[in-house]
């Protein structure tokens, strides 16, 4: 389950993280939601970075924003259980499936070939 | 009954498979980029968990008590390690582990991120997975193992106390702090 989160510190952190940056890997955005299991709550800060001109982030420039980004969420939010995830912006050739060895071409409920 | 040792690099060569590393355009399925994030994940948690016996228990090779013993390594004690080793958690750990080198730290780092999303891509319906991501965290995940390898070939100090206290010492520091 999930839940908007307002507060002026989880505000604080998406500002401060949405100014991160590392050689050409930067965020772009940064969204934070409560998320509330049976047996656990937690925030959920979700960082999204630009499109990387490779297959993916250079790793050094990816392990420093994420370096960057954990440190300020510990020293924004303290020992609040905040779990880290992270995305690009939505690419259209991303949205097309590799053809799979096996695969059927039916469509299953996640869009993905069955 | 033999014991067939689960190598990290075999579940980082995996992950890369998954996640559809260097295949060109286009994604893998949902269903492999999340199995590719877990397979990251678990890579490094076999490579941590190997480490510690060999640095606690010394084994002179990996034997069903070496096997045996790796099963007392958790998940929540590394996490609970590598917090502290990012500056974070519980104080008693932080002073335990001071001062951490910069590999350690690293290692430590890609543990808890690969450990966050890899509870996404295992439980969580919600989960917008994409490849860019999916193929970093493979990256992440085979940068810390190399990392591993490398402090233990230079006998890292910092490194070793990691992983000596990665047996039992987050138990003992949370009871008495």
């Amino acid at each position: 389950m999930t839940a908007p989160v307002d507060s002026s510190r989880e505000a604080q952190l998406l500002a401060a993280i949405s100014e991160l940056s590392a050689g050409t890997t930067r965020v772009v955005g940064a969204e934070i939601e409560r998320r509330r299991e049976p047996d656990e709550s937690y925030l959920l800060l979700t960082v999204v970075l630009n499109q990387p001109s490779g297959e993916t982030w250079p790793s050094d420039e990816f392990y420093e924003i994420r370096r960057q980004a954990r440190a300020l969420t510990g020293h924004v939010l303290g020992d609040e259980d905040t779990r880290l995830s992270y995305r690009t912006q939505a690419r259209e050739e991303d949205d097309v499936v590799a053809p799979i060895e096996g695969a059927s071409g039916n469509k299953n409920a996640s869009g993905d070939d069955a | 009954m033999s014991v067939r040792f689960l190598h990290p690099n075999d579940l980082l060569d995996l992950a890369d498979e998954l996640v559809g590393k260097n295949a060109g355009q286009g994604r893998p399925k949902v269903v492999r980029l999340r199995r590719g994030i877990s397979t990251a994940y678990y890579a490094v948690f076999h490579e941590l968990l190997t480490r510690v016996v060999y640095e606690v228990v010394r084994p002179a090779d990996w034997t069903a008590q070496a096997a045996a013993v790796s099963r007392w390594v958790t998940h929540q004690d590394l996490a609970a390690l590598s917090k502290a080793a990012t500056g974070s958690g519980n104080q008693a750990l932080r002073d335990a582990l001071a001062p951490v080198s910069p590999g350690t730290e690293r290692i430590a780092q890609a543990f808890l991120d690969l450990q966050d999303v890899r509870h996404r891509a295992d439980y969580d319906d919600l989960f917008d997975v994409d490849k860019i991501a999916a193929v970093g965290w493979a990256e992440a995940a085979r940068d810390a193992v190399d990392r591993s390898w490398d402090l233990v070939r230079s006998r890292d100090l910092s490194y070793r106390r990691f992983l000596a206290l990665g047996l039992g010492a987050v138990k003992i520091a949370k009871a008495r702090s």
